[in-house]
Parts: structure tokens; sequence; C-alpha cells
């Protein structure tokens, strides 16, 4: 990995991952997971999923928050974050978390993973695997998805 | 390890099992659709619908049987974009087209429901032959020669 790329952290929100209020919505079923967020890396970057870390007693890492309703409030179930590559053929999942601890008020922190980074038009995702089968609703304006990562470029 | 028990002996069960699972076809792993609403979709997570396929996961072939009356749509992966499956087809994709199969997704584009069962999914992963042997041998090579830089953790 090149030495000289500098890395900076920032947060994706729903709208930077094709999970925006104009998103076509979704079908997610039980017991499988579907992709319903997704953002390919730009020219000349690469990005490292979560943000900061615990390191000489200073906790720099960053909450990570996913919530999506369907037309009768916020979907429970599991939420999977990886990395893909650009054919979508390698996936590398690196946090699987319950939505009641990422949903409405997140107590879950998401540490740069060290050592994983997606290139140039790879794709960092956003599985979900619902309790029960239901029906994203993206127009919904409770949804909320905040995940921190690190670009370097 | 006693005098009757070499290393090999009690290793070989292990290698012959790895060496199955790493060069031979896996089993195949079939998927009948349920009901697919008018542009609704099906969604196939292999590893979740049949865990027996995870350690066989990621498959490579997959063979598409549409015997509806309705086109419908391939997303490998749930891919953003999709390939078209017409009714009263029979398609198959082989490890050159996709190479890595986890999810599937088949939207109905049809404008009346797809009945259960008329879709019908065979997936597996194929057994290395030379050119497959070749190709992980020239994808060693590639990362330990000729782009070491590239040998990295990137996805």
């Amino acid at each position: 990995m090149a030495t000289q790329l500098r890395p900076f952290t920032r947060v994706l929100n729903a709208e930077d991952m094709n999970a925006g209020l104009t998103a076509t919505d979704v079908e997610v079923p039980t017991g499988k997971y579907t992709k319903v967020a997704y953002y390919q890396i730009p020219a000349q970057q690469q990005i490292a999923l979560g943000a900061g870390e615990i390191a000489n007693g200073v906790d720099s890492r960053e909450y990570v928050q996913v919530r999506f309703d369907s037309s009768s409030g916020q979907i429970a179930g599991k939420v999977r974050v990886g990395y893909t590559n650009a054919n979508e053929t390698n996936i590398q999942i690196v946090k699987e978390e319950r939505t009641d601890n990422i949903g409405t008020a997140s107590t879950v922190k998401l540490a740069e993973v060290k050592g994983l980074r997606a290139g140039e038009d790879s794709y960092l995702v956003v599985y979900l695997n619902p309790d029960s089968s239901t029906t994203i609703d993206y127009s919904d304006a409770d949804n909320k998805l905040l995940l921190p990562v690190t670009v370097y470029q | 390890m006693n005098k009757k028990q070499t290393w090999g002996n009690s290793h070989s069960n292990g290698f012959k099992t790895d060496y199955r699972r790493n060069y031979q076809a896996s089993p195949f792993f079939e998927f009948s659709s349920p009901v697919i609403g008018a542009s609704n979709s099906w969604l196939i997570d292999i590893g979740e619908d049949k865990p027996e396929a995870k350690k066989h996961l990621p498959l490579s072939n997959v063979r598409i049987v549409n015997n509806s009356s309705e086109n419908i749509t391939f997303f490998p992966n749930q891919r953003a974009e999709g390939m078209n499956i017409p009714s009263g087809t029979i398609i198959s994709f082989d490890r050159i087209s996709i190479q890595g199969l986890q999810s599937m997704k088949f939207a109905n584009l049809g404008a009346s429901s797809i009945t259960a069962g008329q879709v019908k999914i065979t997936s597996w992963r194929e057994g290395v032959e030379i050119d497959g042997a070749f190709e992980r041998m020239h994808k060693a090579f590639y990362e330990k020669f000729l782009f070491p830089s590239r040998n990295d953790n990137l996805v």
C-alpha cells in the first residue's frame, strides 16, 4: 500500500449510499441478507470501514447507526457491513450487529478496520436480515444511516 | 502419537477432505421459486437458505430455468445491474461470467405473478480443471512477482 496516502475520516449517510429518500423501495425477506445500501469508491481513493481507534487512552472511534423503516415503523433485525469488489463477486463482511443496538440511538462504535480497504470502483455495502419479512420504505424520514469510514487519498 | 500413528496417516483424511473441497465440484444446490408477484422479487441467500452450501461458497455456476410466462431479471449477488432471462428459456452462467456467487435476486418483470415452482435454479461450484489450476497459479505469480505492490489488503 502506497505510503503517501493520507487518511481522513468521513461519515457516509443514506444519500451517499444510494439509500436516500428517493431510492426505490426494496423487499427484505426474513432469514436472508438483502443489500440495502452501497457506496462505490471514487477514483484515486481507498476506503476502510470505521473510523478512529483506542490509543493512548483516547477513544476516537465513531458511532455507526443504521435504521430503516417499513410502513409500520422501525425494522428489527441484523445488519451486516462489509466490502465487495467492483464486480461484486468477493464479499468480505466485517461487522454484524442488531438494530436494537445501532437503530434509533446507537451504542456501537466502529473502529477503523485495519488491513482491509476497498479500492477504486469497489463497494462498501450494508445488508439487512429482518426478523420478519417486510419492505423498506426509503422515503420514510425516520431512516438513518451513518457509517464512519476512513478515506485514504 | 504412537508408533503406528504416523503424522501422515493421522492427517491424510484431512488432506483428502481439503483437496476434494478445494478441487472437486460441489454438490448441486437446487432452489424452487415461491410465488413472485408482479414487479416483486425473489431473493436467494445461498448460505442462509442452505447451510450445507456454506462451506462451498462462493459458488461459480448457475442454471436458471424460467418455465413461467413472465420475463425475469437475474441480479447475481444483488448487483445493481441484472441480466434478463426471457420467459420459457434455460440460461446458464459459468465461472467465467460470474466467478463468485453468494446470493441471487430475481425480479419479475411481468404484469402478473409467477406461480410457485415455475422458476428453478441449480447452482454449484465447479471443480478445478487445467485452466482453473492455471488461473490459480497465475494469480499467485501475479501477486507475488509481477505486482507485489498490489499484494495488499484491498478488496
